[in-house]
């Protein structure tokens, strides 16, 4: 496509700049022949300048030619040189023929032939005209080109955030399904119908998890459902050691959250904070809501002489940076270590509604 | 299954979990030369039941309350043969530097358990010692330094964390790790210890001493050339003309 012709507004503002230079010529006309009425001076100028405004739009092609990027400014220069020749030569034949047919109509006579000082004029106005519209062809190139490489750079900046948000999608680690499998397989033989409840609770588990996994957001009953069936299951390997307390302050419920991000905090707890202690403890996940917010706090104990276990710290920075995709500056995660406890707590935003399928982004908070 | 000219085999089971110590039971019951000794639910009580009834073969968890697997193999030495049963695979390397005689990988069925088992046997006809120093060097992660200093006396663990180490020092064959006014004796030599510890807290300033820096108060002269490092509590150490050079570097 044309870069003035494929726009309207550009379409009609190189006209209009084509309707100036005709009037200007007009009256340059007429102050070379006071006797001629300004009529006249329309009548042999604008005919031209009409032609010369279609010649000067091929002015793209010796732009296209001879890029600005291009290493060899002589063979630009040659180019343009060339080019504006051509033009230069085109407009005086118009002029010549024109002003040729009006001098034999009634009403014009010789006034209407150029003489040769004019026709040089207006050789020199049809290059220089020619130069002007070349320099406008590469100032609209290179506009274009700025907004293509920002575009561009905006639809990289896209899939980076896709991809990043992609990687940070809440997985349930495989050595959990390992472990359970081990559960079962040592049930089997000493309490079949416990092996069965595992396999059964095991399904429901990885059900939902893909099921609320593939889904923006989730209400927030149907991820603390999650952290339920989570514990339950580890019940199952860690014993008597295990115990835990999970609240849900009514009215809460449809909170909206990204799923599966109380689910890593809470294995957390139970990776790092019962499995090292001997007689284990209580997992504690309480969350409440009011107006404007909904908080969430994960504690459990700790044993302080145990040596802090590499990892912990990736499980906590993913859930943060996944609510901060979510909510914005308004997600806070905050953990504190005391004497033999360790808590996680959150807050963000209380939103209800689902967001719509394709909305985009919310970058910064509500 | 099993030859009675077989010799006896005497396994512990070590592993946090109940039904992972019933699982490995009941693959072992059918075969007559294995005898399970004892269950062990926690890293301490595997160094005890280890030092008190003298296994040949302790099936091991990595990841357990108080010691992980590594470090009990440090504590009860290369003389015993190991397999190692864990759902994570990222430790089975760590495990063949010490010779593991097998890895387990949960959950695992009872022919890979009988395979296991097999080398095993083979293992313990021909003993194939693991030098200590790899065991040891294996018990760390790679590229981190010493959290805590394990100390075996008799079938008692002590377990003293790097922070509370006032100064290590070395006598005869053992070194002696004193920490809040207590000397606690380990069989390593000093240089091997410094090794492991960071060398940013831990600075040797003489032939027999290794000192934790922020535990020095002031260093005063002793002779021409050598001086005397005080600590908080008044104890004094020598420090060797290379020491001082070393601490001077340091701080």
């Amino acid at each position: 496509m044309h870069p003035i012709l494929g726009s309207a507004p550009r379409r009609n503002l190189y006209l209009a700049s084509w309707a100036v230079i005709g009037s200007l010529g007009a009256v340059a006309w007429s102050t070379a022949n006071p006797d001629a009425g300004i009529a006249v001076a329309l009548a042999v100028v604008v005919p031209p300048c009409l032609v010369q405004a279609f010649v000067c739009l091929s002015a793209r092609y010796p732009c296209r030619a001879a890029p600005l990027e291009a290493k060899s400014l002589g063979r630009t220069l040659a180019m343009h040189a060339g080019a504006g020749m051509v033009a230069a030569t085109v407009w005086a034949a118009v002029w010549t023929g024109w002003t040729g047919v009006l001098a034999g109509l009634p009403g014009f006579g010789d006034a209407a032939r150029l003489t040769p000082a004019q026709l040089a004029a207006v050789a020199t106005a049809g290059v220089l005209l020619f130069w002007l519209s070349s320099l406008v062809h590469y100032l609209l190139a290179a506009f274009e080109q700025s907004r293509r490489a920002e575009a561009r750079e905006l639809g990289l900046q896209v899939l980076a955030r896709e991809a990043e948000l992609k990687a940070l999608r809440a997985q349930i680690d495989p050595h959990f399904l390992f472990n359970g499998l081990q559960s079962i397989s040592a049930l089997t033989a000493a309490d079949p119908a416990g092996a069965r409840r595992m396999c059964l609770r095991l399904a429901d588990f990885f059900r939902s998890s893909v099921r609320l996994g593939a889904e923006d957001e989730i209400r927030l009953e149907d991820e603390m459902a999650m952290v339920r069936a989570y514990l339950d299951i580890e019940r199952v390997r860690y014993g008597p050691r295990l115990q835990s307390e999970v609240v849900l302050e009514p009215g809460c419920g449809a909170c909206r959250v990204p799923p599966l991000v109380l689910q890593p905090l809470v294995e957390n707890a139970v990776r790092h904070g019962i499995r090292p202690l001997v007689d284990g403890g209580v997992v504690e996940v309480k969350a409440c809501c009011d107006q404007a917010a909904v908080r969430v706090r994960i504690r459990n104990p700790f044993d302080m002489e145990a040596a802090a276990q590499a990892g912990t710290g990736v499980g906590l920075a993913n859930v943060e940076r996944r609510l901060a995709a979510r909510f914005g500056r308004e997600a806070v995660m905050r953990r504190r270590r005391g004497d033999g406890w360790f808590e996680v707590d959150l807050r963000f935003p209380r939103i209800e509604n689902a967001r719509a399928a394709g909305e985009p982004f919310r970058g910064g908070g509500r | 299954m099993t030859s009675p000219a077989r010799r006896r085999i005497r396994a512990v089971v070590v592993d946090d979990e109940e039904l992972s110590r019933v699982l490995v039971r009941e693959y072992a019951d059918p075969h007559d030369d294995i005898e399970i000794v004892a269950e062990c639910a926690n890293g301490f009580d595997a160094v005890r039941a280890v030092n008190d009834l003298e296994p040949d073969l302790v099936f091991l968890d990595v990841q357990m309350p108080k010691l992980d697997g590594f470090e009990v193999l440090e504590l009860i030495g290369p003389d015993v043969a190991v397999i190692f049963v864990t759902a994570h695979d990222e430790h089975a390397l760590r495990a063949f530097e010490v010779h593991a005689v097998d890895y387990l990988l949960k959950p695992f069925g009872p022919e890979r358990f009988a395979e296991a088992l097999d080398e095993a046997r083979g293992r313990l006809a021909r003993p194939r010692p693991t030098p200590v120093s790899r065991v040891v060097a294996a018990a760390r992660p790679a590229g981190a330094y010493l959290r805590r200093i394990l100390i075996r006396t008799g079938a008692r663990v002590d377990v003293v964390p790097v922070g509370s180490v006032d100064y290590i020092r070395a006598r005869d064959d053992y070194v002696g790790v004193v920490a809040g006014g207590r000397e606690r004796l380990k069989q390593q030599t000093l240089t091997e210890l410094e090794g492991r510890l960071d060398p940013a807290r831990f600075v040797r300033i003489h032939r027999s001493y290794l000192l934790k820096v922020d535990r020095l108060t002031r260093l005063g002269p002793a002779t021409r050339d050598t001086y005397v490092a005080v600590l908080a509590d008044g104890t004094e150490l020598p420090v060797s003309r290379r020491g001082y050079a070393r601490l001077n570097e340091l701080l």
